[in-house]
């Protein structure tokens, strides 16, 4: 009994790192959609978020039976409440990428405005870092490195900062509309590392027991 | 809060055999602390040498102390019966005594006692079958024999057995074992009340139960108390890595 309660929890844990490498894609692939203007790349983001919202339902209503039916005590506890956690941010990374997909998609003339596009572009890839780096704190359990989210955060809270005013400086020869959905990018890739920096932190809680302050 | 219950390097053997490694553990006053291990831990033998019931299976012997408000309960001069008294036991199986009344099972322990007065042992015994929840559905029929009564209601008689001889100290060996899961909570809503007024100890196979009803938890293996902490730490964050494999159905 207690046996097939651990595969199941092995299995809701792979899963759940499965649903993180595929929120990771979404992001690889909003970015780079992002910066060739690739329209086609934006689709596949958008259409791919449907899969990842279906992971998100499933693991969700396996956790939530495992709590139920199981009684789960101690690190299977803690390692049921992360994921339940951990989903819900995967999860709405995931409809950022996808936001971005449809900025893309509706042919954001990004390209053109070559700082502040590679701006956004770096944004990009700090967001996919952090989110892959809390995963893989997450797989290994390793809380030293769930430790480093927050100092990288800061990097990219920075440098949202600096795409604002780069923006600023390109008032002129921006429209308005291009502007504004450039804002809405950095901040979407902003909010991503935001949750990958929610993650970290049930990230900790399953390593050491203490919930977050 | 004071503790009650001091456990000073208890150790315990039948005949050679060690069953009980150098417990160290104090029992906190009005409030419930539970004991869980696998079988064969120790956890029964250890509540056995609180009220001195150890001794009284033949070869059985302790060492060590145990203090009840930092008096030596082992002491020479202490009378173990009178001990007894003042730590109850409830023990696994509902056991009445069959053919006595409801009234006289309750009343038994008092009697014993050379209690006589009759006035103040009807009410003795209304008090305690109101503590043990039973009173309303048997106070019409106190005359009827103790094994009339269904097993959940037998175990509250034998709950209110241990509270007529007015004890301080309340231990239950695996009390809700052989009952169904509304018995079970009966009981269980029963110690969230007692342990308004008594020091509860409780040994129990079912972790829930431990997690449900105790502020404190100690854990058993081999003889030895694994770890001790608060109840909600214990099964939420454990230090030791044999609590952990035991208490998530890893091993045992």
């Amino acid at each position: 009994m207690r046996e097939t309660f651990h595969q199941e929890l092995r299995d809701l844990r792979g899963d759940t790192l499965r649903m993180g490498e595929y929120v990771i894609e979404a992001v690889r692939r909003a970015t780079t959609a992002l910066a060739e203007g690739d329209t086609e790349l934006a689709k596949a983001v958008i259409a791919g978020d449907e899969a990842i919202d279906a992971l998100y339902l499933d693991i969700e209503a396996r956790g939530y039976s495992l709590l139920a039916q199981q009684q789960p005590v101690a690190k299977d506890l803690r390692l049921i409440l992360a994921i339940v956690r951990i989903i819900q941010d995967l999860e709405r990374s995931g409809d950022l990428a996808k936001n971005i997909g449809q900025i893309v998609r509706s042919d954001i003339q990004m390209v053109k405005l070559k700082p502040v596009a590679e701006t956004i572009g770096q944004l990009g890839l700090m967001a996919r870092d952090l989110l892959s780096t809390a995963m893989r704190a997450f797989t290994g359990k390793n809380l030293l490195l769930a430790q480093t989210l927050d100092a990288k955060d800061n990097q990219i809270d920075e440098l949202y900062k600096r795409l604002i005013k780069e923006l600023f400086r390109l008032e002129k020869e921006s429209s308005l509309e291009l502007a504004v959905n450039m804002v809405l990018t950095g901040r979407y890739f902003e909010r991503i590392a935001d949750h990958a920096v929610n993650i970290a932190i049930w990230v900790a809680y399953l390593i050491t027991g203490n919930l977050p302050a | 809060m004071k503790n009650r219950v001091e456990v000073h390097d208890l150790s315990a053997w039948f005949d050679e055999q060690q069953v009980l490694f150098d417990i160290n553990v104090a029992i906190e006053d009005k409030c419930v602390t539970a004991i869980i291990g696998p079988s064969g831990c120790g956890k029964s033998t250890f509540i056995r040498c609180v009220n001195r019931l150890h001794e009284t299976v033949p070869g059985a012997r302790m060492s060590g102390r145990v203090l009840l408000d930092k008096d030596d309960i082992y002491a020479q001069v202490v009378d173990p019966v009178a001990i007894r008294k003042r730590i109850g036991m409830v023990f696994q199986r509902p056991n009445p005594f069959p053919t006595m009344s409801i009234f006289d099972n309750v009343a038994a322990g008092l009697k014993l006692n050379g209690f006589r007065r009759s006035a103040e042992l009807q009410e003795i015994v209304q008090r305690s079958l109101e503590q043990a929840a039973l009173w309303d559905q048997v106070k019409d029929r106190l005359g009827e024999a103790g094994a009339s009564l269904s097993g959940g209601q037998q175990q509250r008689l034998c709950i209110a057995r241990a509270l007529a001889v007015e004890p301080e100290i309340l231990l239950m060996d695996e009390p809700c074992s052989a009952l169904d899961p509304a018995a079970t909570q009966r009981v269980e809503d029963l110690l969230v009340e007692l342990q308004n007024n008594y020091a509860i100890v409780i040994v129990t196979h079912n972790m829930q139960q431990a997690a449900r009803v105790s502020k404190y938890t100690g854990f058993f293996l081999n003889g030895g108390l694994i770890e001790f902490d608060d109840t909600s730490r214990i099964f939420t964050n454990p230090q030791d890595k044999r609590t952990e494999d035991y208490i998530t159905g890893r091993f045992g």
